[in-house]
C-alpha cells in the first residue's frame, strides 16, 4: 500500500513537471506542411516530382508584375518544403510551364510553351513547345524550342500555335501531347490534336521522318486537344478531348467528350473511342497509370459541365490497360464514368493519381463566392474515403497530387493570398494519409 | 425659542457623550494601576476581581494586554497553569506579535509563551504588476519556403491576483494563488518571398493558478522571501493582430484586418514551473511586498491538429490564407514583477505536537517499524 503511495507520488510529480520538447511531437515539417513558393507578383503551381531522397522539384509560372512577361518558375525544396534553389526560365515573350518529369538519369525534364510573338490573345499568339533539361542543382543541361512545320489546316507556310499539355517518357525518347492551331486562327477555339515526338537527346522527330509524330490522325473541325500519350507495347494511346465527335459531322461549340485514340508505330489510326454525356461537356485534364498491383489500366479525370454552364463537376473513369477501339465495347471500363457531386460551375481543373489501393483526385470546390482546392480519396469502386478542402476567400486552384512512399500525400496548387484581390502563390502541401495538415 | 432649546440639548448630550469614555478610560487606567500595585504587593488572589469589570467593558486593547499580562503572571505564581494559559492566550489575542524574552519578561512567562503560537494559519495576499512573455519555440511551423529571419520580442502585459498561504511554520508556507494576466509577444518575419514582411502580435489572457512552497524570513522590518512551485495556466483567450506587407516593386501593399482568434488552436490547460522571490516590508501588522517571478512554461500551447484550420476544421484558417501565418509549437515563459499587500490573519493558539517529519515518517515507513 505504502509502496503504491510512494510510486503514485513520484508518478504524479513526474507527470506534473514533464516538459514538452521536440521528442514529444512528430517534427511537423517532416510530416506535414503547407509552403508557399514564388517571389514578387503572381505564381501558379503546375506540377512536381519527388526524388528518392524526399526532395521535391516543382514547376510553375511566375509573373513579376502585370506588365511583365510570364516565366517558367522551377524550384527544388527539401523534404521539409524549404527551398534549396529556385530559378526562372524563359525567352523574350510569354512562357508557360506545363509538366515536369524525372528522368532515369536523375535529371528532370520541364515542358512548357514559349511564345514567338508578344501577343497574348488566343487568336494571334504563336507558341512553340519548350523542353528544358535540368540537373538536380538547377543547372540547364539542354533545351529545345520546337514548333510544327506544317499546320493542321493545310495552309503551307503559316506558323502554328502549339499548346503543350504533358510529356511522357517512351522507349526511345519522349512524346509531348497538346494541341495546335493555325495563326491567326480561322476560328477561335479551333485546334487539332498534337503529339510531338522527341529523341532522348531532345532532337525532334520531324514531320517528314515517316513517323506519325505530329499530324492528327483523323479530320478535325472543332476544338481538340491531346492531354497525354502513353506507350503500351508497340502502340500508343493518345487521350484528350474534342467537340468533333461521332454524334455529328459538323463542328460544335459544345458537347465536348473525352477521346482516346490509338497510334501505331508509324503513322496510322488504330481507332478511337469517345467517352462522355451528350448533355454536357467533358474535358479530360489528367491521365494517371494505375499500378499493376491494382489491376493496371488508366485513371482519367477531367471536368464536366452542363451545356449552359450552370453546373460543373469532376468526371472520372478507369480504362483497361488494353483498349479495344470499339465505341460499344464495355470491357474498356474498369470503372464506369462517375462524378463527385461537387456542383461547382466554376470547376476549372482536376488531377488524378492512382495509389496502390485507391485514387486521389484534386479539383476545386465552391466555398461561398470562391473556389477552394479539393482533395478526395476514392476507393477503386469510386466510393468516397475522405474529402478535404484547402483555401481562403480568394480563388484557389488545384494541381497534381501524389501518394508518397510513407503513405503521406503531396500536392501542388495555386492559392490566392491576402484576400480576393491578393497575389497568387504556388502552394505545396504535404498531408497525412487522411488528407489533413496534421501528424 | 423651541429651536434654541433643541440646539442646547444637542450640544449637552454631545459633550456628555464625548466625556464619558475618557472618564471611563481614566477609571480603568486607575484600575490597572491598582492591579499592578496589588501584584507588586503580592496580593495575587485579588487581581481577577479588581480587573474583572474593566476587562468586560472599559479597557482599551493596550490596557487589556497589560491586564492579561498581570493575570498570566499572577496565575503562574499561584500555580494555576490552566488559568495562566487562558490569560496568556487572551493576551496574545490582544497583541499577536508579542514575544516575551528573558531579558525583559519573567522567565516563567517566557516558558509559558513557548506553549503558544500566534502564527497565522493562513495569510491572504493581493498583487498586481506587469509582465513580459517569451515564447520558447519547440518547432518552427510556418508557410515560408524561403530562408526567412524571425525576430520574436516580448511585449508587456499586466497581472492582478490574490493568494492564500498556509503557514507550516514561521518560515515555510505553502501557497496557492489565482492570478489573472494578460500576456503578449510579437513576431516579425523578414525576407518572406525575399522582400515581404509578416508581423504578428500575439495577445492572450490567462488564469494562472500556482501552488508554491515559500520560504520567508520572519523577523525585521524588511523580510526577504523566495519560493518555487508549479502552476496550472488556463488560457482564457488568445488573439493575434496580423499584418502581411507585400513589396510589389516600389509599392507596399499591407494586408491587415480584424484580430484573428487563435484560442481554438491553443491548449486551454497548460502548466509551468514557477520560481521567484522578493521582499516584504512590515507596516503595522501587515506587509507590502515586491515580487519577481519567472514562470517557465512546460506545455506546448499549439494543438497540432488544429494549427492550420478554421475552428470548424473544414478548411484553412484565415491566418494561413490571408497572412501566411501558422503558429509555432512553443512554450510560453513569463517574467513578472508585482507589488502586493499581505494581511496576516493571526491565530493565537496552543501548539499541538504534529510535525511534517512525523507525517512523512508515517507515510514512508512500513507498519510496525516506526521508531
Amino acid at each position: 500500500m505504502r509502496i503504491g503511495l510512494i510510486f503514485l507520488f513520484f508518478a504524479v510529480f513526474t507527470l506534473l513537471i514533464s516538459c514538452d520538447t521536440q521528442n514529444s511531437f512528430k517534427a511537423p515539417d517532416e510530416n506535414y506542411f503547407l509552403k508557399y513558393f514564388g517571389n514578387q507578383g503572381n505564381q501558379q503551381g503546375v506540377d512536381f516530382i519527388v526524388n528518392s531522397d524526399g526532395s521535391i522539384i516543382l514547376v510553375g509560372n511566375s509573373r513579376a508584375s502585370v506588365s511583365s512577361d510570364q516565366q517558367i518558375y522551377v524550384a527544388k525544396a527539401d523534404a521539409k518544403g524549404l527551398i534549396i534553389w529556385e530559378k526562372n526560365f524563359g525567352g523574350k515573350f510569354e512562357d508557360e510551364a506545363k509538366d515536369i518529369e524525372l528522368l532515369p538519369d536523375g535529371n528532370v525534364l520541364v515542358l512548357g510553351n514559349t511564345a514567338n510573338n508578344d501577343f497574348k490573345d488566343e487568336v494571334n499568339r504563336e507558341r512553340d513547345v519548350l523542353l528544358l533539361k535540368l540537373g538536380q542543382d538547377g543547372s540547364k543541361l539542354d533545351s529545345v524550342k520546337q514548333g510544327l512545320t506544317s499546320d493542321p489546316f493545310n495552309v503551307i507556310g503559316n506558323p502554328t500555335d502549339e499548346d503543350a499539355s504533358s510529356i511522357s517518357i517512351i522507349t526511345d525518347g519522349f512524346i509531348v501531347a497538346g494541341s495546335k492551331a493555325l495563326v491567326p486562327k480561322p476560328l477561335i477555339n479551333r485546334s487539332g490534336f498534337m503529339h510531338m515526338r522527341f529523341r532522348n537527346d531532345l532532337t525532334w522527330v520531324a514531320d517528314n521522318s515517316g513517323q506519325w509524330n505530329t499530324e492528327p490522325v483523323f479530320p478535325l473541325n472543332g476544338e481538340s486537344k491531346t492531354i497525354r500519350v502513353l506507350q503500351s507495347g508497340t502502340a500508343f494511346y493518345a487521350m484528350g478531348y474534342a467537340n468533333d465527335n461521332f454524334r455529328t459531322t459538323t463542328p460544335l461549340t459544345s458537347d465536348f467528350n473525352f477521346i482516346v485514340y490509338g497510334l501505331g508505330p508509324v503513322a496510322g489510326d488504330l481507332g478511337k473511342i469517345y467517352i462522355g454525356d451528350i448533355s454536357s461537356n467533358e474535358r479530360l485534364a489528367s491521365v494517371s497509370v494505375v499500378p499493376t498491383e491494382l489491376g493496371g489500366g488508366y485513371l482519367l479525370t477531367g471536368t464536366t459541365r452542363t451545356l449552359n454552364n450552370t453546373n460543373g463537376d469532376v468526371y472520372m473513369l478507369r480504362l483497361s490497360g488494353t483498349i479495344v477501339f470499339d465505341q460499344f465495347n464495355t470491357s474498356n471500363f474498369l470503372l464506369n464514368p462517375l462524378t463527385l457531386g461537387l456542383g461547382n460551375p466554376q470547376v476549372s481543373s482536376t488531377s488524378g493519381h492512382s495509389t496502390l489501393f485507391s485514387f486521389l483526385i484534386t479539383s476545386e470546390k465552391r466555398n461561398g463566392n470562391s473556389n477552394d482546392i479539393l482533395l478526395t480519396k476514392r476507393e477503386v469502386n469510386g466510393n468516397k474515403v475522405f474529402e478535404e478542402t484547402f483555401g481562403g476567400v480568394g480563388d484557389d486552384f488545384s494541381g497534381p497530387v501524389q501518394e508518397l512512399a510513407d503513405g503521406r500525400i503531396l500536392m501542388i496548387g495555386t492559392m490566392t493570398l491576402g484576400g480576393i484581390d491578393g497575389q497568387t502563390k504556388i502552394a505545396l502541401i504535404k498531408l497525412n494519409s487522411d488528407g489533413r495538415l496534421a501528424p | 425659542m423651541f429651536f434654541l432649546a433643541r440646539r442646547f440639548a444637542f450640544f449637552f448630550f454631545l459633550l456628555v457623550g464625548l466625556a464619558l469614555p475618557s472618564f471611563s478610560q481614566q477609571t480603568c487606567e486607575e484600575t490597572l494601576n491598582q492591579a499592578a500595585a496589588e501584584f507588586d504587593a503580592g496580593r495575587f488572589y485579588s487581581l481577577p476581581a479588581v480587573l474583572k469589570t474593566c476587562l468586560e467593558k472599559g479597557f482599551t486593547q493596550e490596557q487589556r494586554f497589560r491586564a492579561y499580562y498581570l493575570l498570566a503572571q499572577a496565575y503562574l505564581v499561584l500555580d494555576d497553569p490552566i488559568a495562566a494559559e487562558d490569560s496568556y492566550l487572551k493576551l496574545l489575542r490582544e497583541n499577536p506579535e508579542f514575544v516575551p524574552n528573558e531579558k525583559n519578561d519573567p522567565i516563567d512567562l517566557v516558558y509559558l509563551s513557548r506553549k503558544f503560537t500566534t502564527r497565522p494559519r493562513f495569510t491572504p495576499h493581493y498583487r498586481m504588476g506587469a509582465n513580459i512573455s517569451v515564447p520558447r519555440v519547440i518547432y518552427d511551423v510556418n508557410t515560408f519556403s524561403s530562408d526567412v529571419s524571425i525576430d520574436r520580442t516580448p511585449q508587456v502585459g499586466i497581472q492582478l491576483g490574490a493568494g492564500l498561504d498556509w503557514n507550516i511554520n514561521d518560515k515555510w508556507s505553502i501557497g496557492a494563488e489565482a492570478n489573472f494576466a494578460t500576456k503578449s509577444f510579437s513576431e516579425v518575419v523578414l525576407r518572406v518571398a525575399k522582400e515581404d514582411k509578416a508581423e504578428i502580435i500575439d495577445r492572450s489572457t490567462w488564469l494562472d493558478v500556482p501552488i508554491l512552497v515559500k520560504y520567508s524570513y520572519d523577523s525585521g522590518k524588511w523580510r526577504p522571501f523566495a519560493y518555487a512551485g508549479l502552476a496550472m495556466n488556463l488560457l482564457l483567450s488568445s488573439n493575434a493582430s496580423l499584418t502581411f506587407t507585400d513589396y510589389t516593386g516600389n509599392n507596399l501593399k499591407p494586408s491587415e484586418g480584424p484580430d484573428e482568434n487563435l484560442a481554438y488552436k491553443r491548449n486551454f490547460l497548460n502548466k509551468s514551473i514557477v520560481v521567484g522571490g522578493g521582499i516584504k516590508y512590515k507596516i503595522g501588522k501587515d506587509y507590502i511586498y515586491v515580487d519577481a517571478r519567472y514562470m517557465m512554461g512546460l506545455t506546448n500551447l499549439t494543438i497540432p491538429e488544429k494549427n492550420y484550420y478554421k475552428a470548424d476544421g473544414t478548411t484553412l484558417a484565415n491566418t494561413v490564407t490571408e497572412y501566411q501565418y501558422t503558429s509555432d509549437f512553443f512554450r510560453l515563459d513569463n517574467l513578472s514583477l508585482s507589488v502586493g499587500y499581505i494581511r496576516p490573519i493571526y491565530d493565537p493558539r496552543k501548539i499541538k505536537k504534529l510535525s511534517a517529519k512525523g507525517f512523512f515518517r508515517k507515510l514512508f515507513l512500513p507498519k510496525g517499524k516506526k521508531k
